[in-house]
Formats: structure tokens, C-alpha cells, sequence
């Protein structure tokens, strides 16, 4: 079980605890803390998926919701399937079972990508599988293969046994993402003894305080993260929602929270006291002012050949080094038109790559 | 979802105890025997549908189930008023430059 791109030390990775997992058929380590996609790439896993058309490999290019090639299918068994879940927002969790959803027989050897690699002469854009269609008393035989090939994921077969809920809720200020400007704006909030909600979507608060090489008061970022968190958490009316995505924004200061409480731990709810818990909840909530605090996310450079496996946004280079404690290969080129990529530079220069 | 202030009630509550009865101020024929029956066609049937404010009636069907009227802006789903059956509204077209914060105001 090698991490051959694991980093001998750093990271807000849990070393004591090693985590196996399996993807594509194949078994890897990684560690608690760990998104599946920073598994991935500790394991020197290039390609995660074949790009929907030509059927192109697809390496991991970002560290967050941005997300847009590794795109997996999760579940041991047929009852816990879930398509098209991001690596990179997939917390690891021991037996995690994953695969891609896309490249048939698989990823690195696909057929469909002789069709890719003689170009787009067969396939020119505008090219639809309902070229297909006709004669219509072919369809049946061609529609075996064609909707295999069209979509990504596949749904479940059996029942989900899992138990979802929703709940309502009323604060005076909801802030949207725990990053500095987030929890900024509810330390503010909650000292002044307003009823703070506070959710951000990834597993652990702080944005991008977890990974800055930036100095607050003269201490590492992710030191005032864990402070203001940990004064946040004393305070009896702000509502911490780790895991918590904020996904539509309604009239009136209306906003709905996914909130995800089992997805980090199994493939199913695990049982709490001999109860099956809720895998996820939807909180309905009412706030005063609603603060979006939600980031940025870097856009990445256009030029040829851009989607071959390892070529990754500069941010999420610095996020892979500083919060996982991975090197997404051996040797880096940058190009730039940010300051990202000096941060990246950096990152890779203390890696000791 | 819309979050409305019930003047009977005196409390801000969910648009899902609510539902929307239409335009406010239409006025019943005085004698119904005598209009034409274009002008009762109208008052039966013709309905604004303004892009802006509109004045509409709503009832607090899972509360009071009483009837108020409620100013509102069709494009912004703004609630700039609610107000009882029988009043005037204070928020109108023309005195909509100055917008008050009477109560019912969305907050």
C-alpha cells in the first residue's frame, strides 16, 4: 500500500488512522481526513474518469466543489449506490467503494476512445446518439449500447434504506461558508448575541484558512480558524452545519440547507443507540440578513490539451500540499495568471519536491 | 416562499398558511339587475395582472382564516404592505416613490 505522492509530513490528515478503499476494483490506502480525491492522487491515480464524448482520460484538476472530471460512482453494495458524487467533496471512510462513471471496459483502457483518438470525424460537434435512431427497427439493438454510453452514473436498483428529515429554523443572520470573510461576519454576529447560523459544505470549517500560508495576529491561519470556531461553539445561539450545503436561496430570506450527517462515516447510516441515524437533513430556514460568504473559485487557464491528466488550478495544488499532505505528481510546471501559482510554487518548493 | 404578516393575527408567518384570492377592491355592482352584461362580464371576470404593484386579497387558511389584503410587487415578490379588509391601502402606484415601512412591510 504505497502513497507514493504522500508527503512525509504536514497535512491536517490523521496518520494514526489509515483508511483502505476501493476504486475501480482496486484496492488503495489513505488516511482520515482525507478527501477520496486526496487519496486518489497520494496513490498516483492519474486518471479518474473518461471525458463524456471522445472519451478523453480525466485527471483530478481541482480541490473543492469545482470540481468537473472526477465524477464517481459510490456504494459496496446495489442498495447504496449514489452516482456522480465529486471525489473531492467525498470524505474518505473505511471499505469506501468507488468507480467511475464513465470509460467502458474501464478508464485506462476504453474502447470508446479509438473512437476519441481518430478525432472528431465521426463524432463533429452537434453529433447526437439520436443519429442513431433511424432505421427505427434497429433501435432496440442499438439502444442496449447507446444508453450505456449516454449519461453519467447509474441509480440504484433496490430501495435506499437510509432515513432523511427536514427541519425548520429561524435565525437572525445565516451566514453562508466558513471561510475568513464567513467567520468574520458570525463571530460579529454571535457576539453580539444574535441567533447565528453558520454552515459551510466541506467537511471541515475554515475555507481557505485550512490551507493559507498566511500569518493572522502572528499565528498560522488555521490557528484563528480553530479559535474563532472553538468561541463560535461556546456561544448558546450560533448553530454550527458543518457538511452543510447551502442549495437554493428563495424570496423573503428564505434559504435551504442539505445538510450531509452520515456520508463521511458509511455507505449507509451507521446506528447510533440502536437507532438508525438520518443520513441527511434538509433545514428550512427563515433568517434576517443572510450572508454569502461563499469564496472563489479559480478559473483555469485555456490553451491545448489542457484536460490531460495532471493539469490542476494552482489553488488546488496549495490545497493538496498544505490540508492533505499530498504532491499531485513528481515534477511541477506553472503557468499563470494569478497569485495562486506563486502560492502553489511555494507550497511545492516546502513540499521538497 | 413568501413570508407574510397577518394583520389579524399581528405575526410574520409562512406563504404555506396562506393562499392568494386574487385582485383587492373590486367593488360588487350596486344593481346587479340593471348592468349590462358586459359590465358584469367585466366585474365577474376581468382581472389586472400589472407588472408591479398590485393590490391582492390572501387568506389565512391554516391560521385566523380571515381575509386581508397584501400590496405586492409582481416582478420583486416584495411584500410592501399588508392591511385589513376595508382599508386603504397606504402604498399605491402613484404614492410608491416614497416607499413606506408600514407594517407588513417584508423584512
Amino acid at each position: 500500500m504505497s502513497q507514493q505522492n504522500r508527503l512525509g509530513n504536514g497535512g491536517r490528515i490523521d496518520r494514526s488512522r489509515p483508511l483502505r478503499f476501493t476504486f475501480n476494483g482496486v484496492e488503495y490506502q489513505g488516511f482520515a481526513g482525507d478527501t477520496l480525491a486526496s487519496a486518489l492522487l497520494a496513490n498516483g491515480v492519474d486518471v479518474v474518469n473518461r471525458s463524456f464524448k471522445y472519451s478523453r482520460p480525466r485527471g483530478i484538476v481541482a480541490a473543492g466543489a469545482e470540481e468537473p472530471n472526477a465524477i464517481l460512482q459510490l456504494g459496496a453494495t446495489e442498495a447504496a449506490q449514489v452516482p456522480n458524487v465529486r471525489a473531492t467533496q467525498q470524505a474518505l471512510y473505511g471499505g469506501l467503494v468507488a468507480a467511475s462513471t464513465n470509460g467502458w471496459p474501464n478508464v485506462d483502457k476504453d474502447l470508446m476512445g479509438v473512437v476519441g483518438s481518430v478525432g472528431g470525424r465521426f463524432m463533429p460537434p452537434g453529433f447526437y446518439y439520436k443519429t442513431f435512431m433511424s432505421p427505427a427497427s434497429m433501435w432496440p439493438k442499438y439502444e442496449k449500447y447507446i444508453r450505456k454510453a449516454a449519461g453519467l452514473g447509474r441509480v440504484p436498483k433496490e430501495n435506499d434504506p437510509d432515513i432523511y428529515d427536514h427541519v425548520n429554523r429561524h435565525c437572525d443572520v445565516l451566514v453562508v461558508g466558513a471561510g475568513p470573510a464567513g467567520l468574520a461576519a458570525a463571530l460579529a454576529a454571535g457576539r453580539s448575541g444574535a441567533r447565528v447560523i453558520l454552515c459551510d459544505e466541506q467537511e471541515e470549517m475554515g475555507g481557505s484558512l485550512l490551507d493559507s500560508r498566511e500569518l493572522i495576529d502572528g499565528r498560522p491561519a488555521s490557528a484563528w480558524a480553530a479559535s474563532v470556531l472553538g468561541e463560535l461553539a461556546s456561544l448558546p445561539e450560533v448553530l454550527l452545519l458543518p457538511r452543510t450545503t447551502a442549495n437554493g436561496y428563495h424570496d423573503h430570506n428564505f434559504v435551504t440547507l442539505h445538510e450531509r450527517r452520515t456520508e463521511h462515516l458509511a455507505d449507509l447510516a451507521p446506528s447510533a443507540n440502536g437507532r438508525r441515524q438520518v443520513r441527511a437533513r434538509m433545514h428550512r430556514v427563515r433568517a434576517g440578513e443572510v450572508i454569502l460568504a461563499t469564496g472563489t473559485h479559480e478559473r483555469p487557464l485555456v490553451f491545448s490539451n489542457n484536460d490531460v491528466p495532471g493539469n490542476l488550478v494552482a489553488g488546488a495544488v496549495s490545497t493538496y500540499i498544505r490540508r492533505y499532505a499530498v504532491a499531485p505528481g513528481r515534477r511541477l510546471v506553472v503557468s499563470t495568471s494569478n497569485d495562486h501559482a506563486y502560492r502553489a510554487a511555494l507550497d511545492w518548493h516546502d513540499a521538497g519536491r | 416562499m413568501l413570508h407574510i404578516y397577518c394583520p389579524h393575527c399581528a405575526e410574520y408567518r409562512e406563504e404555506e398558511e396562506f393562499r392568494p384570492k386574487g385582485e383587492a377592491h373590486i367593488a360588487r355592482q350596486v344593481a346587479p339587475e340593471s348592468t349590462s352584461d358586459e359590465e358584469w362580464g367585466d366585474y365577474l371576470f376581468f382581472r389586472k395582472n400589472p407588472r408591479g404593484l398590485h393590490h391582492e386579497q390572501w387568506y389565512h387558511a391554516a391560521g385566523c382564516r380571515k381575509f386581508f389584503n397584501v400590496t405586492r410587487n409582481t416582478v420583486s415578490y416584495e411584500i410592501l404592505e399588508t392591511y385589513k379588509v376595508g382599508h386603504k391601502p397606504s402604498v399605491t402606484q402613484q404614492a410608491s416613490a416614497g416607499r413606506s415601512s408600514s407594517k407588513g412591510a417584508a423584512k
